[in-house]
């Protein structure tokens, strides 16, 4: 062969040097050939290492103010100062139909009754003050719980479960809402407040490895109800403000429980 | 949303940037592909990470809107090829020559660079990702290879092996 490669030739030796033999024998007489080849080696290599870029300082003002829901979602995230006489939330039968179906759910990603674990003898840690620690019968006593509700996943009345959902005593401690906001709304954010207090930090995974499994079976339940309640209310803000968190959480320990894994390796 | 956002956003716009070629285009396609993924965040089943979602949902975002822009840029492209690396060792370890090299290739090689050097893709996904056939895709990374190379050391390669025949 007496010609040098091309560099489409050499570039396709990079990949399958079995598949061009007759390349690769000149490739072994020709230091100039060789010489290319492993320049161009050394340029994919480089190529697969370019390091992620930053994006732009601006960039999350730029989408936000592109939201079709954006309005909505100012007036959802001024909680204490929401028209509930007679704005969107009255007239918006569906979505209230959407929310009590989907604080239903959230009592039953609360309610998913994980296998009870004890501390003593797992080495888990000792049960924190949160809901279901303990499983179902603690969390009804709970002060944000349900008393002596029926579990979620065993009701078919969607009022029902929303009403056997909200703080006994009007109030939530776990929370700092306005007292006129909607009963489903409530317990809708005193979940999360209470799903989370008791969620095992990114540090606790690998000391912890069962109750982070557990918390993601939860934030997965949370995540197909609100999806469940956004097909009927898609623009709802509090609903789809409320999947949001839970993804973005249920991400933060799945990559957690990730490094945890290749820690553990 | 902004936690979502703020956890994903370099890799989405890292991708959208090196399809793109182009500051202004990266931006705006990023953007699009954020917007997409709230609208379309209740199809989230989470068998896999909201990162490998959205990252999959970016990159067909970009490259159908990069599709739709058609031939126009690839001409404005191929007459922007201006400087070039004066040392091809330093260049070729050297991220920011590399970036820009990445740059000022025509769009369709710069494409299947991007997804299968920089982003790991076989041949059969970049296939179904550009609706072209495996040994499509393949024979236009080896070209687009050949293009970065020349880009790099434009006359420089041709040089050294002429000096060695």
């Amino acid at each position: 062969m007496p010609e040098h490669l091309e560099h489409e030739t050499l570039s396709a030796l990079i990949d399958e040097p079995e598949a061009w033999p007759a390349a690769r024998d000149h490739l072994r007489g020709c230091t100039a050939c060789r010489r290319e080849f492993n320049v161009m080696r050394r340029m994919r290599m480089a190529l697969s290492a370019l390091d992620d870029l930053d994006p732009p300082e601006a960039g999350w003002e730029a989408i936000e103010a592109r939201l079709p829901v954006r309005e909505e979602r100012e007036r959802a995230a001024g909680w204490p100062t929401l028209d509930f006489g007679g704005g969107w939330l009255s007239g918006s039968v569906r979505a209230a139909a959407a929310v009590i179906v989907f604080a239903a759910g959230v009592g039953l990603g609360l309610w998913v009754a994980p296998p009870t674990v004890s501390g003593a003898a797992s080495g888990t840690r000792a049960a924190s003050p949160g809901l279901a620690d303990a499983g179902p019968a603690q969390a009804a006593a709970s002060p944000d719980g349900p008393a002596g509700a029926t579990p979620a996943s065993e009701t078919t009345d969607g009022s029902a479960v929303a009403a056997s959902l909200a703080p006994t005593d009007g109030s939530d401690s776990s929370v700092s809402l306005p007292p006129d906001l909607p009963r489903p709304y409530r317990v809708l954010y005193s979940r999360l407040q209470a799903l989370r207090a008791r969620g095992p930090s990114p540090s606790e995974v690998l000391q912890h490895p069962e109750e982070a499994a557990q918390h993601l079976a939860r934030l997965d339940a949370l995540i197909r109800a609100s999806r469940e309640a956004l097909q009927d209310a898609p623009a709802d803000p509090a609903i789809n403000d409320f999947l949001f968190q839970v993804v973005a959480e249920r991400d933060a320990l799945d990559r957690a429980l990730h490094v945890a894994s290749l820690e553990y390796r | 949303m902004g936690a979502l956002y703020r956890a994903h956003a370099a890799r989405v716009y890292t991708v959208v940037r090196r399809l793109a070629g182009d500051d202004a285009l990266a931006e705006d396609l990023a953007q699009d592909a954020w917007i997409r993924a709230f609208r379309k965040l209740h199809l989230f089943r989470g068998d896999a990470s909201f990162g490998t979602w959205m990252y999959r949902l970016a990159t067909n975002t970009a490259l159908n809107r990069l599709r739709r822009r058609g031939r126009r840029d690839e001409v404005e492209q191929e007459a922007e090829l201006t400087s070039s690396a004066a040392d091809l060792d330093d260049a070729v370890i050297n991220q920011r020559l590399l970036a820009e090299a990445l740059d000022r290739l025509p769009p369709g090689y710069r494409r299947v660079l991007v997804l299968h050097d920089l982003e790991g893709h076989t041949h059969e996904e970049i296939g179904e990702l550009l609706d072209v056939a495996p040994g499509t895709s393949k024979s236009q990374l080896h070209k687009a290879r050949a293009r970065m190379r020349e880009l790099l050391d434009p006359g420089g390669s041709a040089a050294a092996a002429q000096s060695e025949v």
